[in-house]
């Protein structure tokens, strides 16, 4: 349906929860599970895992989600704790902070763009610097 | 003991030949029971409860969907929820029904077979203000807002239906994007429209226009604004091995 052959998003196609072109939401979007939106949201979208918003979606909202996938239209700043695809019709107002990144060539972002680790490398850190500590100590 | 509850709608006489038809094949799979018939019962609720005092512990709604929702709601009145652990609830439609194809049967031929296998799942029960369903409720989208765990809404000026499902019917269970389990805790919100969307969700508030409404399993209509949500109440039903919900 969206054309989006990378593999860390093919669990996207069991979403939770789908918001056709339709639907308005208006509100804080507190998901379960993986989320598509195809229509248009107000207000603050927020999951614990993937999200995608389709090539005609419109959003105006802070987003938060594990994954995602932007093929329309954010005006709100965007925070994905892991990888994050722009797609060639993606319009993002706002500043994008994720771990990894991938845009295509036509996506358009206006705001600034921050990488952060992901969780897993986080913890490696942590678990490098404890047991230094404690071959330290020794 | 198994009861036989008749909707009064089957003493007509169309319905002679196909009510004869049920009454053999009960017999001859050593079913038979006690009948009631509805259309002689002011009290649908104390027939009910006075048989269940006698001992009978397996239901059997004969009739259209309307019938099941009627049995559906006395066996979750005060008294007789007091016994709803050791009764069965089965069901012999004897015209084209939504729930009797949700539940995994086809005919009322195939429903006896139904009984006597015995396979049984117990189904959690929505509610609507204060009526109860099984299945599922169903509004027109255009200009009905739909409130979500009272954290945001659902709207749309397009035409459209929107179904709140508990258990989906045979029909609307092709189109939905994954199987519902009516043994969870949520409510599925299905819309219909350009496009379809799916939204899972435990509080759900349904406001509209005037005079409009809600219609709970296909036979109640309740006037909107209504609130639904799980009752916390089961039901032991008796259902077919093509049941369409996990």
């Amino acid at each position: 349906m969206f054309g989006n052959k990378d593999k860390s998003f093919e669990n996207i196609k069991d979403a939770e929860t789908v918001i056709g072109p339709a639907i308005k939401v208006k509100g804080n979007f507190h998901g379960k599970g993986n989320i598509i939106i195809e229509g248009s949201l107000e207000g603050s979208i927020k999951t614990d895992s993937s999200l995608l918003i389709g090539e005609k979606a419109k959003v105006k909202a802070n987003v938060k989600a594990k994954e995602a996938i932007i093929n329309g239209s954010v005006d709100g700043n965007v925070n994905i704790d892991k990888a994050l695809s722009l797609g060639k019709t993606a319009s993002v107002k706002g500043d994008v902070v994720c771990a990894e990144i991938s845009i295509s060539q036509g996506a358009k972002v206006n705001g600034n763009f921050a990488m952060h680790e992901t969780r897993e490398e986080e913890s490696k850190k942590e678990h490098k610097n404890t047991s230094s500590d404690k071959n330290n100590s020794k | 003991m198994h009861l036989y509850i008749y909707d009064d709608f089957l003493g007509k006489s169309k319905y002679n030949k196909t009510v004869n038809k049920i009454e053999t094949r009960i017999t001859d799979l050593g079913l038979s029971g006690k009948i009631i018939r509805l259309s002689n019962l002011k009290n649908i609720d104390n027939a009910i409860w006075s048989e269940i005092k006698r001992g009978a512990r397996t239901l059997v709604v004969v009739g259209n969907d309307g019938s099941f929702n009627k049995v559906l709601k006395t066996l979750l009145a005060k008294e007789v929820s007091f016994f709803l652990d050791e009764i069965f609830l089965s069901f012999i439609p004897v015209e084209s029904s939504q729930i009797g194809l949700s539940l995994g049967i086809k005919s009322y031929t195939d429903a006896c077979n139904i009984l006597l296998a015995r396979r049984t799942e117990s189904i959690k029960v929505a509610k609507a203000n204060n009526y109860f369903f099984l299945s599922q409720a169903e509004v027109l989208l255009k200009n009905v807002s739909i409130s979500i765990e009272d954290s945001y809404k659902l709207e749309s000026s397009d035409k459209g239906s929107v179904y709140i499902i508990n258990m989906p019917t045979f029909n609307i269970s092709k189109l939905l994007p994954k199987k519902i389990d009516p043994r969870d805790e949520y409510l599925h919100i299905y819309i219909e429209s350009k496009g379809h969307s799916f939204v899972p969700a435990k509080k759900i508030k349904v406001s509209g226009a005037d005079k409009s409404y809600i219609t709970l399993d296909n036979s109640t209509q309740i006037d909107l604004p209504c609130s639904l949500g799980m009752s916390g109440k089961k039901v032991n039903i008796i259902v077919g091995k093509n049941r369409v919900f996990l």
